[in-house]
């Protein structure tokens, strides 16, 4: 999936990072969004996985746990609620950061204060600066 | 004839005045009406002065609405209290008021009193042969009214003759009985209304979460892929970037289709989706919507099957294709690659039958009767699209004085169906 060359010299996000790939999980059930985010974050040098359903998500968290998670909360089926509150009643699981990304107002608000390790809440649309920016910081940080 | 003057003809006496005794108690029985928390327990605390001891049997009826110029249909027995525990109770009966002749006897403004109920020629048979029956010797009714309503009445049974004292001391009573009947009936009244009102409020912001919810989707891919391209840290090869520009080109035409669709929703709330019926052969319906079922159906085998000799339709011909478009596009969503998809178009009676069948996994039969419900996708919901179409296009049908319904079987396979009126003469 490497569709993108870097500049390098145009990214100084990625300087912080080049000793180690870290892996981020996108749980998202509409393809182009999980698209954009997988395209986004491979040109940066990350390496991703991808859900479209909850389920299969929290199985990925577990077997490959990646360094971050960017998880989309209204799902059909389990949605990210769910998986936020299966994920805290896991230990192996539970401190691994989350970023989440709505789509709708109010109902995510509260998310960051109800569950460990909700890092950042991003309020679809967002640009792709966002995106790698709230990814970037949360790794740096991490 | 005033009250006064009917009690004074009963008792065959001059105006009697009112006790001290009668004045305390009727203090006594006020008070206890109003603690009363039901109905009964109203009659009750009236019956509960010695006064009344010669009354076996008293009811409280309610209006299904307050009588003004035209009469109410139905009461309801809100209480029935009978000193003869033993007597069955109609409490919550509902009665229609033309089998009832009771009520032809009394007017909002006095009551009736009945002295005797075996000599009295106001009562019909019936009904004077269940009071005989019941041990009535005397009978007053009284209009029950508070707050300008006539909103029921008061019946009050006597097992011997009816006493000017009691006569009064009801008269005395029955507006706090009102009052204290009609109160909380408001009460209640109000707070259905207001929960009602609430309901719908919250309806109404939920709507708007998953429009906005289904708005933002498209619009966070655009914004998106925009960006992505606007990026200067990465140089896209030209692969990329004109994949990312098709998908950009693909969700403007979902948001604009969602748009039209939220139209067309409201449009059917409102009643104001218009059709234009004009006479059409059913393959220029078919040949309308050929490009866009093309489309659609390009990974699946699509049969149509047109017999010969249909009758014209009345169709508006780019609304009766919006809807074999949105249940081919439903098909096609909601079974394999590869499958058959068949439109199969036949004459039923004065109409024209069209069956759009799959061969996906079918709907359950509860989730069935869910699918016209806008926004509302079954458990099988796909990703794509709102949920809108069947509703919409259920109301297009609808507007052409057709029916659209699922056929009712469990998969796998799913059938849906819509008929549209052929027009008298054939082409």
């Amino acid at each position: 999936m490497d569709r993108g060359r870097l500049c390098r010299s145009h990214c100084p996000l990625l300087k912080l990072k080049t000793d180690h790939m870290a892996t981020v999980l996108i749980v998202e059930d509409e393809e182009s969004i999980r698209r954009f985010a997988a395209v986004n974050l491979t040109a940066r040098g990350y390496a991703v996985i991808e859900a479209d359903n909850a389920r299969d998500g929290l199985d990925m968290l577990r077997d490959r746990l990646p360094e971050l998670v960017l998880l989309d909360m209204r799902m059909p089926g389990m949605d990210g609620f769910d998986l936020l509150e299966a994920k805290a009643q896991d230990p192996d699981i539970a401190d691994i950061p989350v970023i989440v990304l709505t789509a709708s107002m109010g109902a995510a608000d509260a998310v960051e204060e109800e569950y460990t390790g909700v890092v950042a809440v991003l309020h679809k649309p967002i640009s792709a600066s966002e995106l790698i920016e709230a990814v970037a910081t949360t790794l740096a940080t991490d | 004839m005033g009250l006064r003057r009917m009690v004074r003809n009963l008792a065959g006496q001059g105006n009697k005045a009112p006790t001290f005794e009668r004045i305390i108690d009727q203090y006594k029985v006020s008070k206890a009406i109003a603690m009363a928390q039901t109905p009964d327990q109203v009659v009750e605390a009236m019956l509960s002065s010695p006064y009344l001891r010669a009354v076996s049997r008293a009811s409280v009826l309610i209006f299904d609405k307050p009588w003004s110029e035209t009469p109410p249909q139905a009461f309801v027995m809100l209480a029935d209290w009978n000193r003869d525990k033993t007597q069955p109770s109609s409490t919550g009966e509902r009665y229609l008021l033309e089998e009832y002749d009771l009520l032809d006897l009394c007017g909002r403004d006095e009551p009736v009193i009945i002295e005797d109920v075996r000599k009295d020629k106001r009562l019909g048979q019936q009904l004077r042969s269940t009071l005989v029956a019941r041990q009535t010797h005397g009978l007053v009714l009284h209009p029950l009214s508070a707050r300008g309503d006539w909103f029921g009445m008061l019946t009050v049974h006597f097992s011997d003759a009816v006493h000017p004292d009691a006569l009064l001391h009801i008269a005395g009573l029955v507006g706090q009985v009102a009052v204290a009947i009609y109160t909380p009936l408001l009460i209640e009244v109000e707070a259905e209304a207001r929960e009602e009102a609430e309901e719908s409020e919250e309806l109404k912001m939920k709507l708007l979460a998953t429009i906005s919810h289904e708005l933002r989707t498209p619009l966070t891919s655009i914004k998106g892929f925009v960006t992505t391209l606007l990026a200067d840290d990465v140089e896209w090869d030209p692969v990329s970037q004109r994949d990312f520009l098709e998908t950009i080109d693909q969700e403007t035409d979902k948001l604009t289709e969602l748009v039209e669709q939220l139209l067309d929703l409201s449009r059917l709330e409102a009643g104001t989706l218009r059709v234009t019926p004009g006479r059409h052969n059913v393959r220029d319906i078919v040949a309308t919507a050929m490009p866009q079922l093309e489309v659609l159906a390009a990974n699946h085998q699509l049969h149509l099957r047109v017999p010969d000799g249909l009758p014209s339709v009345s169709a508006d011909r780019r609304r009766i294709a919006q809807v074999l478009t949105n249940l081919v596009s439903n098909a096609a969503k909601y079974s394999p690659r590869g499958t058959n998809i068949v439109v199969a178009f036949a004459r039923q009676d004065n109409h024209v039958r069209v069956d759009v069948s799959d061969e996906g996994p079918g709907i359950k039969a509860e989730e069935r009767s869910q699918i016209f419900v806008p926004f509302r996708q079954g458990s099988r919901a796909a990703s794509s699209g709102a949920g809108l179409g069947l509703a919409i296009s259920r109301g297009i049908v609808q507007a052409h004085e057709g029916k659209l319904w699922i056929e009712d079987r469990d998969g796998p396979g799913t059938t849906l169906s819509f008929t549209l009126p052929t027009l008298e003469t054939e082409d």
